[in-house]
């Protein structure tokens, strides 16, 4: 017999905006698929995201739509997992082009992702956010993420003598 | 808006994780959030702190080793921290870096050392040995001079610090030596070569001492000081007595190391009667002049000692038909010296009830009979008594010269040498070992200690020869069925492992 038909469940953002979508692609949150696996009846009120907005969303269901049916990351190799993680630096093609996304963006992606416990994501997400500090000075990482420096002026120059390695290496 | 100094502590570990100590040392210095995160994470990451922060360890593991950019950039991460919220005592580290980072990582240690107020150990492990290219007069590339020496003095003297090692000093790739203690003998007197120094250092690198060179040296700094390792050519020039005085009074000092060579003779007979520590417990003196006056009013001011060794010297000393001297040393349970001076000091009236341990030291011209068997044969009731160690240094002459001294006819060996429970041979590969018949003598020489538990072969030399070294090890193991437990050839740790295979 077949498969029965996929089932569709439907979540709502927290600015309203409501998502109808296969269980499978779900799925690939754990937060999500613990969930539905608490929830035994078919409901049809949509499940309250208050974390994520729309547009992450969406964006979140793009990945995960992409990669559905992909077996997920066992939880309970903590271990090798970060040693996968550590391994494997490189991200491929597609989740590259992807996550190829403005700041605000790629940090709300990070953020959503480990909300609805999504590891692969959350993975190429800080790698990707890695990539971009790997190699910059304190100056550049500043611009960068447009981070203000609050250091007192003798921290600064404190920090400013011993940083000169990095400078001329 | 979400941004990177926004994001919770364990997403940005899962960051870190991708970047390098030197991008972690970048972010320490973005704003004072990220310098908390990063650095937390940068010593975690390397375990740099024991689980009671009390200590700090720059070494990685025998596993993981750091590699020699990870040590400079942690080292610069404990410097950019901007709060320090744990006060560590110790301090360890291995210096591997490379000959052009050197100077500056030193300069770095020197100034973790001034931030750190809690510290009161220090220990440098000069893994590789100092590289060639490194000299105690460093050139940086910036054409200026920094003084090795006036670093390690400035690291030395931090004024709480009541203990600092410096391990594998030797320059050039040597071969690496273990901690070795008691720190005296290691390379002997050879000057020129930084050695392996155990205690806080006193005159270090003094050879080049002039009058000129201003000792920024405050006795009174040093309340704490315990140990106190002398080892110079120049520590006894006029100008530096009046602040060694000061120390040679001190209440702190457990530990005196005296070892010299070309000591100002008048200088120290000036001295000598000026020193009294009332709470030395281990005594080593090698190769500094004293009568036997000097002996016994010296160890009669200081009857708190417990180890006391005099090293090679001591052959003046017998000669004088006087009666031999009286001790009171109701404490010492470790003595060493070499055999005459042992026959000298066993057979006076010298009470040393406590007596366990002897240690016989000798160098190759003194292995014949009548050190070796003759001096000691007069008190061998005693040394049935006693755990014996024979300290054995082949370091002077060549081998054409002493080799014969190794011959079967000319070692007799008295039966108390089967008792000898540790034997340690000093000897310089490059007068060592060159060909079979050498070796052959060697090995056969060895069978002597058979009852021997640990054999040590402390070799070192400036030109590393690990065939030479191999050689040894496999000889060793082959033709030798001696009841060893331990060989320590001080070289590779896969000599070791060849051994124990």
């Amino acid at each position: 017999m077949a498969a029965p038909a996929t089932q569709q469940i439907k979540i709502r953002c927290n600015d309203e905006k409501e998502f109808t979508v296969d269980r499978d692609v779900l799925e690939r949150s754990v937060l999500i698929k613990n969930m539905l696996e608490d929830v035994t009846e078919q409901q049809d009120a949509p499940i309250p995201l208050p974390n994520v907005s729309g547009p992450v969303m969406a964006k979140v269901l793009e990945y995960c739509t992409h990669h559905r049916g992909e077996p997920l990351p066992s939880a309970d190799t903590e271990q090798s997992q970060d040693e996968t993680r550590k391994r494997t630096t490189d991200i491929s093609e597609w989740d590259q082009k992807f996550i190829t996304v403005d700041q605000e963006m790629l940090f709300e992606i990070i953020l959503a992702a480990n909300y609805l416990d999504i590891k692969s994501l959350l993975d190429v997400g800080c790698k990707t956010v890695a990539n971009m500090i790997k190699g910059k000075t304190p100056e550049e990482i500043r611009k960068l993420f447009n981070i203000v420096n609050d250091f007192t002026p003798e921290e600064e120059a404190q920090i400013k003598k011993e940083n000169e390695w990095a400078e001329d290496r | 808006m979400a941004n990177l100094d926004q994001l919770p502590t364990e997403l940005l570990e899962i960051i870190f994780q991708q970047l390098e100590c030197f991008d972690l040392c970048a972010l320490a210095c973005v704003n004072r959030d990220l310098n908390l995160s990063s650095l937390q994470y940068l010593f975690d990451r390397n375990r740099i702190l024991n689980s009671t922060q009390s200590s700090i360890t720059i070494t990685g593991s025998p596993t993981s080793p750091i590699s020699a950019k990870e040590n400079t950039a942690i080292i610069q991460g404990l410097l950019l921290a901007v709060t320090f919220p744990f006060s560590p005592k110790h301090l360890s580290c291995t210096l591997h870096s490379s000959p052009s980072q050197f100077v500056r990582d030193l300069e770095r240690l020197q100034r973790l050392v001034e931030k750190i107020n809690s510290l009161e150990e220090i220990e440098l492990d000069f893994q590789h040995g100092l590289k060639t290219g490194i000299r105690w007069e460093h050139t940086s590339s910036r054409g200026s001079t920094i003084p090795i020496r006036d670093l390690l003095d400035a690291i030395a003297f931090k004024c709480s610090c009541q203990k600092l090692t410096l391990l594998n000093g030797q320059i050039s790739p040597g071969i690496r030596l273990p901690r070795i203690d008691p720190p005296w003998m290691v390379f002997g007197w050879q000057g020129r070569r930084m050695n392996n120094l155990v205690g806080t250092l006193v005159g270090f690198g003094r050879r080049f001492w002039s009058p000129n060179f201003t000792l920024s040296f405050d006795a009174t700094k040093h309340s704490n000081l315990r140990v106190l390792n002398i080892h110079s050519q120049f520590l006894f020039h006029f100008a530096f007595i009046d602040c060694a005085f000061k120390l040679l009074t001190s209440h702190s000092i457990e530990i005196l190391s005296l070892r010299d060579t070309k000591t100002n003779t008048d200088a120290w007979f000036a001295i000598l009667p000026h020193i009294h520590l009332p709470n030395l417990k281990e005594l080593y003196f090698n190769n500094t002049p004293m009568d036997r006056e000097d002996v016994t009013t010296f160890l009669t001011r200081h009857r708190s000692l417990v180890k006391l060794d005099f090293g090679y010297f001591g052959s003046s000393m017998v000669t004088t038909d006087i009666g031999p001297p009286w001790f009171f040393l109701p404490n010492v349970t470790t003595l060493g010296a070499n055999p005459e001076f042992l026959g000298f000091f066993l057979r006076g009236r010298t009470s040393l009830s406590n007596l366990r341990e002897l240690v016989i030291n000798m160098r190759i011209h003194t292995i014949h009979q009548f050190y070796f068997a003759g001096m000691l044969s007069k008190i061998e009731h005693k040394l049935k008594l006693l755990d014996i160690t024979v300290r054995i240094s082949l370091e002077n002459g060549s081998a054409p010269q002493w080799l014969p001294l190794l011959g079967e006819e000319n070692v007799r060996f008295p039966r108390w040498s089967r008792r000898v429970k540790k034997v340690i041979i000093e000897i310089v590969l490059s007068r060592f070992l060159n060909g079979e018949e050498e070796t052959d003598i060697f090995v056969v020489w060895l069978r002597r200690f058979q009852e021997a538990e640990i054999l040590e072969i402390q070799a070192h030399d400036e030109e590393r020869d690990e065939g030479k070294m191999k050689t040894l090890a496999q000889r060793l193991r082959q033709d030798l069925n001696l009841n060893i437990r331990t060989l320590q050839l001080n070289d590779e740790a896969k000599l070791l492992e060849e051994w124990d295979k």
